[in-house]
């Protein structure tokens, strides 16, 4: 009799298709790595640029100890083999000869590699310098524009004022900017747009700042003696004024676990773990028990739910984006706190953060919070760049470099994590039309996990490993439990009571 | 002039300088270091004959002046990786021969044990 299987019930993620097919990885780029640096340098580098430097340092280790360890016989040899007859004395000779080769070859793989990590060094240089001009340049032109915003922010008042009686923004509006995005995929995906949004957000204090006549750099010095800079200046800025007009008001959400479950493995590689985001209900924490030893937790913080600026049930929303961005606790952050709290995660018990998108902003903000014992940290997509993080973090941040919603976080200033990019969509590769936004779509990071689990250099394998041992260390005992508990959110005072 | 298996050993020649000169006059104590010389030898001609086969290239997306420097690099790489597998060869060849002269002449000598 033959076994008929069940076909597997479709991944969650691919829901998020009309003909739930996951996205080719082969569309994409090659992974480009920035290895964690601390205060040193910082270095970007195809996976397949380091890992080629990966193994001209084995090759160069190997030969060296083919070197010492013939060196070693050979003169061993020529003291007790003096006087020999021709034969051996040669065979001495060509042994000898081939110890001076080797150690040349040896010698030639090290200067080979010394020579790959420069270039990616000084590539990484002019990368930097490049970046900072943009920087410079945008908030130039944000001084300039200026006056233009005077005259925008004269015209805006009435529009605002007839905005906020209408329940503004209007479905209307969001409906057509929808429209516009899925008939122009090529324009928002794409490095060159992601550079723009990320000089722009570094740029919105500026502007700001020129629109009340201020003088340039006035901004950021009043920004720094108040302890906020870059991104979350402007998204401060935001949070002063929009609430006025019935935007970004945030309130206290309430959290329920709605199921636990048991599970026996931990996910193995990134394209696991992603899957394991949740969406829908926002929250899913693993608990992983192994006798005799503190349990460990895997906290999964999922996606944006809506992208409505006015703040309803949803605590996974833009209000909650903004308020983020803008470094202050909001409702998805404290949310995901709660539920940490309700399933019994003690500051000493070690946790993995993983998030995808506002998940992956949350995610990074735990743990570098300090309120918890962060033992690893994986993202996708967040708009967390700006977010120090402690050192001696296992994992790694992972951005669509033709994805710009990471770069509304501004420049990447944490070096401690691993940074992973890698272009969604290759110049020429065709890009969906189904959905705004497309890089940052669920299907495109997975195509990049999928990259990344096929990685070559130490870089990333290694924290791959990290992460992969984090659970598999306890799954691997006898008599280790996983529980899975899922959480669902919502905001509001009315909820919170009951 | 290099060595051939058609062209007879001069063993008796050797031996007699090697005991004029005060040196090595037991032929089966050559075996000793020989074999110690092989055991070491072979299996570095082994994986330097496999790192030859392999040569590592960098990869073909890598453009500009500097990767045109570094294929440079590369390139002399290869051919010092290549020397050096041939030369562990030559080595490993030498020494055997070197092993079946020792050898010969411990045959030679068998009647003194």
């Amino acid at each position: 009799m033959s076994e008929t299987l069940a076909p597997p019930p479709p991944l969650p993620w691919l829901e998020h298709r009309p003909d739930g097919s996951p996205l080719d990885p082969g569309l994409g780029g090659p992974l480009r790595v920035t290895p964690p640096c601390g205060p040193g340098p910082v270095i970007v580098a195809t996976d397949a640029l380091l890992a080629h430097a990966d193994r001209l340092s084995v090759l160069h280790d190997a030969l060296t100890a083919e070197v010492l360890a013939l060196g070693r016989a050979t003169m061993q040899n020529t003291s007790e083999l003096a006087g020999a007859p021709p034969e051996v004395q040669r065979a001495m000779r060509d042994s000898e000869h081939a110890v001076l080769v080797i150690r040349d070859a040896a010698g030639r793989a090290g200067a080979a590699e010394d020579v790959l990590r420069q270039a990616i060094a000084q590539y990484s240089r002019a990368e930097a310098e490049a970046r900072e001009r943009m920087l410079g340049l945008g908030a130039m032109l944000a001084q300039l524009l200026g006056p233009v915003l005077r005259g925008l922010v004269l015209l805006g008042v009435p529009v605002a004022l007839g905005a906020e009686a209408m329940g503004a923004p209007s479905p209307a509006h969001l409906a057509e900017v929808r429209r516009w995005m899925l008939a122009h995929p090529e324009v928002i995906t794409s490095p060159e747009f992601v550079e723009a949004v990320r000089t722009g957000v570094m740029s919105v204090d500026e502007a700001a700042a020129s629109a009340l006549g201020w003088p340039a750099g006035l901004a950021q010095v009043m920004a720094a003696a108040l302890g906020v800079t870059g991104v979350g200046a402007g998204a401060a800025v935001i949070l002063a004024g929009a609430p006025h007009a019935g935007l970004f008001r945030d309130g206290p959400v309430f959290v329920q676990r709605v199921s636990t479950s048991a599970k026996t493995l931990g996910p193995q590689g990134a394209v696991e773990r992603l899957a394991r985001v949740p969406e829908g209900d926002q929250v899913r924490i693993e608990r992983y028990d192994a006798p005799g030893q503190s349990p460990r937790y895997v906290v999964y913080v999922g996606p944006t739910e809506t992208f409505s600026p006015i703040a309803r049930d949803e605590p996974w929303d833009l209000t909650s984006n903004v308020t983020g961005v803008a470094g202050l606790d909001s409702g998805s952050l404290r949310a995901t706190e709660q539920a940490m709290h309700e399933a019994g995660v003690q500051p000493g018990d070690a946790v993995t953060f993983v998030g995808f998108s506002q998940g992956g902003l949350v995610a990074t903000r735990l743990a570098a919070s300090g309120d918890w014992n962060a033992a690893g940290l994986e993202t996708y997509g967040a708009p967390a760049g700006d977010i120090l993080l402690p050192e001696g973090l296992h994992g790694m941040a992972v951005r669509n470099s033709d994805d710009f919603i990471p770069a509304l976080a501004g420049p990447q200033l944490d070096h401690t994590l691993l940074q992973v990019e890698r272009r969604a969509f290759d110049p020429g590769a065709p890009i969906p039309t189904d959905l705004p936004a497309p890089a940052h779509q669920r299907n495109s990071y997975v195509a990049t996990a999928t990259v990344i689990d096929h990685a070559e250099s130490a870089a990333v394998r290694e924290q791959v490993a990290a992460l992969d041992a984090f659970t598999a260390d306890y799954t691997q005992q006898p008599g280790s439990r996983v529980t899975v508990m899922m959480y669902h959110a919502e905001r509001g005072v009315l909820k919170q009571l009951g | 002039m290099s060595w051939s298996p058609d062209r007879p050993i001069p063993v008796p020649r050797t031996v007699a300088s090697a005991e004029a000169e005060g040196m090595t006059p037991d032929p089966r104590a050559l075996e000793v270091p020989l074999e110690r010389q092989l055991s070491v030898l072979v299996p570095i001609a082994g994986r330097l004959h496999v790192a030859d086969a392999h040569p590592l290239v960098a990869p073909h997306d890598w453009q500009g002046p500097a990767a045109g420097a570094y294929r440079d690099l590369e390139d002399a790489l290869r051919h010092r990786v290549r020397q050096a597998s041939e030369a562990a060869e030559a080595a490993v060849h030498a020494t055997r021969r070197a092993l079946a002269v020792a050898a010969r002449l411990a045959d030679l000598q068998l009647p003194d044990v």
